[in-house]
């Protein structure tokens, strides 16, 4: 069974704007997803029905079992954690660790149990170092980890990153690659909203691509990165590997640069002989 | 460069040119006679409507709200003015009129209703302060209805008010639908994560902290890098200002608002009268 | 000539521990597009507070060394003076708009309307950074409803009709979609071709090596490497300090490591499918 799935959803804005339109998706528990597509594309409104902040104008969104319509924002967002872009949204408390324990007290856990969360998701993030700290004299791109990791303390079954690379350094795609594959391992979905697309080349499982309010198509990277006109229609520009293979006509080696080498290798010994 | 560029013989601290000066100003003007009334003007009637409305109470009620409505009418706004006026002022006068009858003391009984009894006195007393108070209402709405903050504003720079005096005015207006916005987000963020911000009052009460904290936060993060780009932008300069746009203050104005500090007079002179006989 | 010259810079915010900046010496010639990018804590931002007078004036702390603005010492001019010649460009276009203007148009005008430039000179000026920047048809709009691109387009352009000759701009494009990015880089393109000269900071490798005339590598307050895209995102040293490098390198690189050497630099996608299917590139026996 799915952790979540949209059926046929659409949903406009009050002020009558259509975001989303007739968009199915399903997402399974341990499996990490990248949706990506312009600015406009209904991305973020797809995945703030996930989470309930958003409840469809029509069509049924079912998350771990239950329709989103039967639950308030707070007890969806239980199961599924988002993660904001802006962290500065969300941050209000004196240290990191009041910050990240701010959301379990919330839940009534016992002092343990939320010691025993706060330290196993900081040590997760690398946020261990810095729990002691005022969040508000750390970096931006270091906040944005103090807010992730307040929401894996809280245990959900999925998370919703939304733009987690914006700001980061090398180390912190590293740790955010790192982070994506141990919470898969521990059987927790994964989903990310970016622009990144070297970052979803070398992290995600499964693509899913959005334009104009609706799902253009889905699949692997190694499918997606070589359908032009799915690219072209979501305006973005495969990773490079993608870009070179499909120029030089070798769409077979996928992402693997290692094929790619050996394809280059075969043909300048072909070119010798 | 352009910033030097000014020349210092012209300046007196935060004055502005005078836009009539030069062709490319404009005038900011809506095309209806009462809105384009200079705002001074507009404000001196509003004001002086609310006045005798204090002054007579249910001698002058009616005609005072018949001109506002009128006056609305005139400006466009008649169904504005009359939905606002109606959901707000007249409920709060009708309240008035029966919390005062029920209420206050007196010897003239005229009804009897389960544990209350209403009294003359009381109505009378209702009626002085009700009306006073729909009168006042009813210039107010007008107000609403007819002055523009952009020509206000505009009018005040052009009398001499400072520059970051009038500055402050705007922001402040302006940066409400802003923060609403964000609130949104903010909220948005903290349900994310668990806290209850759309049940009972005790659930919002707690979701307070988690909300307003980052909407502070975020504003006086906000407040250091906006200071530096004003400063950039010119913001301190002490120069003359060049205005794009100007409010006409035309010879009608002046005149519509010396008449009406003729009628205040009168009116004034009316109730000292009224009073003394 | 000389724009922007930093001479043994080192500074401390007040209450840190130990030098953000160190030992700076930089110079940036009149009209370039120089680039600084870094991990994150390198001393970017602070570099470029330096330069637009902010630290020490604004965050006061110790600082040593002098920075020259067009030859210029800064030490003693205000900070309002120094933005007669510095314009600056923040990463939240946000907080960056007046606030008081209804339109974009006022917004590019609320500046110049400052200075008591004559409203005709500021109409036509208006009119052509509404052109430049590509702003045109969202000119009547309300900035707050516009979206993060436009809005970091209007707030360029609102410090670029200042004129300055110097712009700092500080990580303008982390918050963007590509399409936005594209926009905001041609407009910061437009700007050097009128003269001005560019101090960025980016995380965006690609763009950094596409539009960059030279390309400052810090790290731990230090300058690691200077020179141009292709010099420092070559550089053995370039990956050691925790940036990402242009796609087009990386992959370049990682053939390598397979046996597959391109000549030269390829700085854009283009370029390394160029190397490589012009066969001019090297297959170790």
């Amino acid at each position: 069974m799915s952790l979540i799935s949209l059926q046929d959803v659409t949903f406009s804005y009050p002020n009558g704007v259509l975001a989303v339109e007739g968009v199915s998706m399903k997402l399974s528990a341990g499996e990490s997803v990248a949706i990506v597509g312009q600015n406009g594309a209904g991305k973020s409104t797809t995945v703030k029905m996930m989470n309930g902040l958003l409840r469809p104008t029509s069509g049924e969104i079912i998350v771990a079992g239950v329709n989103t319509r039967e639950r308030t924002t707070a007890q969806v967002s239980r199961e599924v954690g988002y993660v904001f872009q802006n962290p500065d949204d969300q941050i209000f408390n004196s240290s990191v660790r009041k910050e990240i324990e701010y959301g379990l007290k919330r839940m009534k856990l016992d002092e343990d149990e939320i010691e025993r969360r706060v330290d196993d998701a900081a040590e997760l993030t690398g946020m261990a170092p810095f729990l002691e700290e005022n969040p508000f004299d750390l970096p931006l791109s270091i906040r944005k980890f103090v807010t992730i990791t307040s929401v894996i303390a809280s245990d959900c079954a999925a998370l919703i990153l939304d733009e987690p690379t914006a700001g980061q350094d090398r180390a912190g795609l590293e740790r955010l690659g790192e982070l994506i594959r141990t919470l898969q391992a521990r059987g927790k979905a994964v989903v990310t909203i970016t622009h990144d697309m070297e970052f979803v080349a070398a992290n995600f499982e499964r693509i899913i691509v959005m334009a104009n309010r609706r799902v253009v198509t889905e699949g692997s990277p190694s499918a997606i990165f070589y359908d032009r006109e799915a690219m072209a229609e979501a305006r973005l520009n495969p990773p490079a590997v993608a870009e070179v293979a499909a120029a030089l006509g070798c769409p077979e080696v996928g992402l693997d640069v290692t094929a790619l080498a050996r394809v280059l290798t075969e043909r300048a010994a072909l070119a010798r002989a | 460069m352009s910033a030097s560029a000014v020349s210092p013989a012209r300046t007196s601290r935060g004055s502005y040119s005078d836009p009539r000066e030069s062709p490319a100003t404009e005038v900011l003007r809506t095309g209806n006679g009462v809105r384009d009334l200079n705002p001074a003007t507009q404000l001196s009637l509003a004001g002086g409507l609310a006045l005798t409305a204090v002054l007579f109470g249910p001698l002058c009620m009616v005609i005072v709200v018949t001109i506002c409505l009128v006056l609305s009418a005139l400006a466009g706004r008649a169904r504005p003015f009359l939905t606002l006026f109606t959901r707000t002022i007249l409920i709060l006068g009708i309240a008035i009129v029966a919390l005062q009858t029920f209420f206050v003391p007196g010897t003239t009984e005229l009804f009897s209703w389960w544990l209350f009894t209403a009294t003359a006195e009381g109505l009378a007393a209702g009626i002085q302060i009700a009306s006073r108070v729909l009168g006042v209402g009813a210039s107010v709405i007008l107000l609403i209805q007819i002055l523009n903050l952009d020509r206000l504003v505009l009018d005040m720079e052009q009398r001499g008010m400072s520059p970051r005096a009038t500055y402050v005015i705007t922001a402040t207006v302006n940066i409400i639908p802003q923060m609403r916005k964000q609130m949104g987000v903010i909220m948005d963020a903290q349900k994310s994560r668990g806290v209850e911000t759309d049940s009972n009052l005790w659930v919002r009460t707690q979701a307070f902290v988690p909300t307003i904290g980052p909407l502070i936060l975020n504003s006086i993060m906000g407040v250091e890098e906006k200071a530096l780009t004003l400063e950039s932008r010119g913001f301190s300069a002490t120069g003359t200002r060049t205005s794009l746009r100007y409010v006409e203050d035309r010879p009608r104005d002046k005149r519509l608002r010396v008449l009406i500090v003729c009628a205040l007079v009168a009116i004034i002179g009316v109730r000292i009268v009224l009073w003394i006989l | 000539m000389d724009s922007v010259t930093l001479t043994d810079v080192t500074y401390t915010y007040p209450g840190s521990e130990g030098p953000v900046l160190r030992d700076i010496n930089l110079s940036i010639r009149a009209g370039e597009f120089c680039s600084i990018i870094g991990p994150n804590g390198a001393g970017k931002t602070t570099l470029c507070a330096a330069i637009r007078g902010f630290v020490p004036k604004f965050y006061k702390g110790d600082f040593e060394g002098t920075v020259r603005i067009k030859g210029e010492d800064i030490a003693d001019a205000s900070i309002g003076e120094i933005a007669r010649d510095v314009g600056f460009v923040f990463q939240n276009p946000f907080t960056q708009m007046s606030g008081i203007t209804a339109s974009v148009y006022d917004e590019l005008a609320f500046g110049l309307r400052n200075l008591g430039v004559p409203p005709a000179q500021i109409r036509e000026r208006v009119e052509g950074m509404l052109e430049l920047a590509g702003i045109t048809a969202f000119r009547d709009r309300d900035p707050f409803q516009l979206s993060g691109g436009q809005q970091q387009r209007v707030a360029l352009a609102a410090m670029l009709i200042m004129e300055q000759d110097v712009i700092v701009i500080d990580e303008p494009t982390s918050q963007l979609d590509p399409q936005s990015t594209d926009d905001v880089f041609a407009l910061i393109e437009a700007a050097q071709k009128q003269g001005r000269t560019i101090v960025l900071v980016e995380h965006k490798m690609g763009h950094v090596a596409r539009y960059s005339d030279r390309v400052v590598l810090m790290g731990e307050g230090r300058i690691q490497a200077i020179g141009t895209p292709a010099d420092v995102f070559t550089d053995p040293a370039a990956a050691s300090h925790g940036i990402t490098l242009p796609e087009s390198i990386e992959l370049a690189q990682r053939l390598a490591g397979h046996g597959v050497t391109v000549p030269g630099s390829p700085l854009t996608v283009p370029a390394l499918i160029g190397a490589l299917s012009g066969g001019s590139h090297h297959v170790a026996d």
